[in-house]
């Protein structure tokens, strides 16, 4: 793989980083931060004797140079007997607050904001069990705020709502459906890549609100078949599917990582991590860090000059998860 | 097409008797005492659709008394605010529902120290209220509005002691210890309220636990929160020989009923008969709440499909059957609301699918609770 672009200074970094913290066992993670913390979710399967279920678990790190600032929090617990669970969609803020999707395959979908600063309790935006009830996709987290694209047959809407609103409104119409995983949203447009009956898989369309709803005003053409998007506040990020490989890029232009690889990419605060096996680039304007890491990557979170990934160590049922990051 | 192991399910649930020899069947509507009070005669109308006869009732003392009554015993202090209960009980009995659980919580702000609904009140302030609440409704209190009020024979004196939400405080500081508080607390309550309601109402049933699905251990208090296991609280109970006659416990099982396996559930319902054979033997049980949610909420953070809930509402009847201690399983909640989705209606009020299993259930097995042996 290769990081692309004019490198102003490429930094490498062997792998002497400490673990900040530890994590119980080893379902799936993921990963953001929220200013000085890191949010790190764990999905998977629990089996207990004749018992089977799916659980969640989003945790709260408190990083500091050191390490960690004690024990990770686990601030929202997700278990469903309906289905299996998928990773979270995560979006974070500055203060710590977070929200999240809980979704899978047969699950009824919700979304949680966390957390009240004086009472720690969480606010369930949205919940709807009700077979076919709308699927929130993407979402972004403001001050109390949430905004979040839904999916409904073939009905998608944008939803902005405060987290301790009753019940969350219907949103606003998005003019083209999105294809379902294929959406991002920041604090002011919103992302996504159509769904076939709408448009082609290899383009990126932006929309943004124009006298009171939300019209296209933009179509980012790309090199191959968009397979993930990631968005901040600064940018919209997508991963490409070409001919030989992958290529992450800028959606308005640039690539900036291309390899034979499907990486995990992050964006934050501009930056964007890129990590495949045990290998990270970030990528900070023109320059580019690369990290090497004990373990392989299993998520990844970005945020002004710094960076987190997530692994697993031991075996069995000794396997644990392991947060590390680092400062520059 | 249907797999054919699901198809022989469907057809031999189509035809099996749901008549279950075992646990009276009912459920509850919260919105009866904390929705709109116009709403009342509408949700009346909705639990008796369920086909229930049995039901249980919050008894909101805060809503009940919002001032503080001169002769709290005499339940025509003007003090007291009957009518919304006395419509609810009035109502139940004009629909057959004749059977009544009432679960007193809530302190009134007049009788507790912190203003909280959840402080403990003096054990006397709630005496007072049991003891009027099971005079007026003790089967021959002249109603308001013409003829005589219904009993309400089943009285709870709190609900979930062991759980922060319900009943503060759960610890005490001990030296630099934190200890458990809330069973001794609790305890108290109960002996005296137990009394007042034995003394105002020979036929009344006192109801004893209420306890939370929260662990079945000695907790170690090491937070100020729900740190109480239900042992503490029968063993309190037993220390100060509070009688009552049933005991109640709360079941919401991770898992199906037939395999969840962490207490309180129908699997290790045995422990809570053990340990309550160490006050006496064979008392009647009463899971007064249990259910699934059918999506996630704060409340409870395990939930499965509506399809799910709808064949595990058999399911935990024939679980309860499995023990002839349980008298009554009472399902709850009879509609979703933001905090709670285990209603058998949606917040919308369209039925779930466990809307229809649970009314045949309960046409089938019509029975109502008897007293205690």
């Amino acid at each position: 793989m290769r990081a692309t672009g004019s490198l102003v200074a490429v930094l490498a970094t062997i792998c002497t980083q400490a673990v900040a913290a530890t994590l119980p066992g080893a379902p799936t993670p993921g990963a953001a931060f929220a200013g000085p913390s890191l949010i790190v979710s764990q999905t998977g399967p629990v089996a207990s004797g004749a018992l089977h279920y799916d659980r969640t678990d989003v945790w709260r790190v408190r990083l500091t140079l050191g390490g960690s600032a004690g024990p990770a929090e686990r601030l929202v617990t997700v278990r469903t007997s309906a289905g299996r669970l998928s990773t979270p969609a995560l979006a974070t803020r500055p203060d710590g607050a977070f929200a999240l999707i809980a979704r899978g395959p047969g699950v009824a979908p919700s979304v949680i904001w966390c957390c009240d600063h004086t009472t720690g309790l969480q606010e369930v935006v949205e919940s709807d069990g009700r077979p076919g009830s709308r699927i929130p996709q993407a979402l972004w987290v403001g001050d109390h705020r949430v905004r979040y694209v839904t999916l409904q047959g073939d009905e998608a809407r944008l939803v902005d709502t405060t987290a301790n609103q009753a019940g969350a409104p219907p949103g606003s119409p998005l003019p083209s459906l999105p294809r379902p995983g294929l959406s991002a949203i920041s604090a002011r447009a919103v992302w996504w890549v159509e769904a076939p009956a709408y448009g082609d898989s290899g383009v990126v369309v932006e929309g943004n609100e124009v006298s009171g709803e939300l019209r296209v005003t933009r179509r980012l053409p790309q090199p191959g078949v968009v397979q993930a998007l990631v968005a901040d506040d600064e940018q919209v990020v997508v991963l490409v599917r070409r001919a030989g490989g992958f290529d992450v890029r800028r959606a308005t232009g640039a690539t900036l990582w291309t390899g034979p690889r499907r990486p995990l990419v992050a964006a934050g605060g501009g930056r964007v991590a890129i990590a495949t096996g045990r290998t990270i680039v970030v990528r900070s304007g023109a320059v580019v860090r690369m990290i090497q890491t004990r373990e392989t990557v299993r998520a990844l979170a970005v945020a002004t000059g710094r960076v987190a990934w997530v692994g697993f160590i031991g075996h069995g049922v000794h396997r644990r998860t392991t947060i590390h990051w680092m400062a520059r | 097409m249907m797999p054919r192991g699901l198809a022989w399910t469907v057809a031999a649930l189509l035809v099996a008797p749901l008549a279950i020899a075992g646990p009276v069947v009912s459920v509850q509507d919260d919105q009866l005492a904390s929705g709109p009070e116009a709403d009342v005669d509408h949700r009346l109308d909705l639990l008796a659709a369920t086909g229930t006869r049995t039901t249980r009732v919050d008894v909101l003392w805060h809503d009940l008394a919002p001032e503080r009554p001169s002769a709290p015993r005499n339940p025509n202090d003007p003090a007291y605010r009957w009518n919304r209960l006395d419509a609810i009980m009035r109502g139940l009995s004009k629909r057959g529902i004749a059977t009544v659980i009432g679960d007193i919580f809530q302190t009134p702000t007049w009788a507790s120290a912190s203003g909280a609904l959840n402080a403990a009140p003096g054990a006397g302030d709630l005496a007072d209220f049991a003891g009027a609440l099971a005079a007026r409704y003790r089967g021959d209190w002249p109603d308001p509005n013409g003829g005589i009020l219904p009993e309400l024979r089943f009285i709870e004196p709190w609900n979930e002691p062991n759980i922060g939400r319900y009943l503060m405080p759960q610890c005490r500081m001990v030296g630099t210890k934190l200890r458990p508080a809330s069973p001794a607390i609790y305890a108290e309550l109960l002996r005296q309220a137990g009394a007042a309601i034995h003394a105002a109402n020979p036929n009344a049933q006192v109801v004893a636990g209420s306890a939370g699905p929260q662990g079945g251990h000695a907790a170690t208090c090491r937070s100020a929160g729900d740190s109480q296991g239900v042992q503490l609280l029968i063993d309190e109970i037993r220390a100060r020989r509070v009688p009552f006659e049933f005991w109640s416990q709360h079941i919401y099982p991770i898992g199906s009923p037939d395999t969840a396996p962490f207490f309180p559930s129908w699997n290790t319902l045995g422990a809570l008969e053990r340990r309550l054979a160490t006050v006496r033997p064979n008392i009647p049980i009463l899971v007064d709440e249990t259910g699934y949610h059918t999506s996630y909420n704060r409340s409870h953070r395990y939930f499965v499909s509506e399809a799910q809930q709808a064949a595990w509402v058999t399911t935990t009847w024939r679980a309860a059957a499995r023990h002839p201690q349980v008298a009554l399983v009472t399902w709850f909640n009879l509609s979703d609301n933001p905090d709670w989705t285990g209603g058998l209606l949606r917040g919308d009020g369209t039925p779930k699918p466990s809307l229809a299993a649970f009314r045949a259930l309960a046409v089938a097995n019509p029975a109502t609770l008897a007293l205690a042996p």
